[in-house]
């Protein structure tokens, strides 16, 4: 599937700024101009907390946004979708089909054809994986009902009939990946590699082409303290099934975000704890066709979010651990 | 206490965080209950360095460089073109 950047003058990043204390939070919507990046203004939404999880984008002037709005005393989570007509951004009407629902995922094929996903809470050990289909005039709501409890975490829409949704269902201790795929037609769940005495967690999920499709996330388990551990993990899927490809990174970590560009290129980040000196954090991973291997970025932190337009053209997002607040990181070749 | 363990723990444990509401359910004891095991799941990362040509950079922050104090960018995106 060909892939190219809208420009090297184009690249959007979503997250939360502090909204008058850390746990209360106002969207915020970065714009990278070629020069420098700018804080864009988002629609004003009446909600203690409100957050972008995901952002897809077709063209200068058709990037979509998607999150949530929640109030930390009540149970009454919003879904939120915004989209960037080239000037602004603007609230879209999205369902809420829970008691409170939260977007955490957003892909666009064309501005007629866009998935959210998320998850919506419905009572006490009741959570449904939240899938909605947006038309360019209505949203549809998906019935998930017979997973009994799950999140999705991230969508990938490759083409109409090739899309992907992950996450996870099942409660503690039984928690399991959950890959669901859309061929045009319906949704499916389809199998998944499981790892004993723990959980399979997926976070991000991104691909080339139908028979070539990459999801990370991390295995998480009880250690002998009782404390929960994470470990990366990534997974190809090659049309048939999905099969695990050793990460190499040891110790506490995961992965949050995948980016695939090729065959022989993808990229994927998150955070992994480096011993002795635990406070370096330096996960930017490189799939080279063969092997993922770790391509040192200058920063300390904790990386959210990689996309990539091309081989020389990489942006990934997070949180710095050695200095509080936000850091992008731009890969380009000289 | 570190947004990002917060946001982490939020993220992947929002099901239970939810559930436990109606328990009295406190994100900081959570955090305090996580935040030692960053420390005690410490292992070796083997160094590794990939054949990939270009590199890395840090890129100024919106208000001319100086990172804002939580806050948090969690996507970033390009145009795919299908």
């Amino acid at each position: 599937m060909p892939r190219a950047a809208l420009s090297s003058t184009d690249a959007w990043a979503v997250g939360a700024e502090p909204n008058s204390s850390q746990f209360l939070t106002a969207p915020l919507a970065e714009h990278w101009d070629g020069t420098q990046l700018s804080i864009i203004p988002t629609p004003s939404i009446s909600a203690p907390t409100v957050q972008l999880n995901s952002i897809t984008a077709l063209n200068s002037s058709e990037v979509w946004a998607a999150g949530f709005s929640d109030n930390p005393n009540c149970l009454c989570g919003q879904t939120v979708v915004e989209h960037w007509n080239g000037s602004s951004w603007t609230r879209l009407t999205t369902p809420n089909p829970g008691v409170a629902d939260y977007l955490t995922g957003v892909t666009a094929i064309s501005a007629t054809d866009i998935w959210a996903v998320g998850y919506e809470w419905i009572s006490n050990f009741t959570e449904l994986p939240l899938i909605l289909h947006y038309n360019g005039t209505t949203w549809k709501t998906f019935n998930t009902s017979q997973l009994q409890f799950g999140l999705l975490s991230s969508v990938f829409a490759r083409a109409t009939n090739d899309v992907w949704a992950l996450g996870w269902t099942g409660l503690e201790p039984n928690v399991k990946a959950l890959a669901l795929h859309w061929n045009g037609t319906a949704w499916s769940r389809v199998a998944f590699p499981t790892e004993s005495g723990g959980s399979i967690v997926l976070k991000s999920v991104s691909g080339v082409a139908t028979n070539d499709v990459w999801a990370v996330g991390s295995y998480q388990f009880f250690g002998l303290n009782g404390n929960l551990s994470l470990s990366a993990r990534s997974y190809h899927w090659n049309g048939s099934r999905w099969t695990p490809v050793t990460v190499g990174l040891s110790g506490y970590s995961f992965l949050g975000s995948v980016a695939a560009i090729a065959t022989d290129d993808v990229w994927a980040v998150g955070e992994g704890l480096v011993f002795p000196q635990p406070n370096e954090f330096q996960v930017t991973y490189h799939w080279d066709g063969t092997k993922w291997s770790n391509v040192t970025n200058p920063e300390q932190g904790v990386l959210n979010s990689i996309s990539a337009s091309s081989t020389s053209d990489a942006w990934a997002v997070g949180d710095g651990f050695a200095t509080p607040g936000t850091y992008t990181l731009h890969f380009s070749v000289p | 206490m570190r947004y990002e363990v917060w946001k982490w723990i939020k993220l992947t444990s929002q099901a239970l965080i939810k559930i436990n509401k109606t328990k009295k359910f406190s994100p900081k004891q959570t955090i305090h209950l996580a935040f030692p095991l960053l420390l005690t799941c410490a292992a070796t990362l083997p160094a590794q360095s990939a054949p990939v040509t270009g590199s890395w950079k840090l890129v100024s922050s919106p208000n001319g460089g100086t990172q804002t104090a939580g806050n948090v960018l969690l996507a970033t995106g390009r145009a795919i073109v299908h």
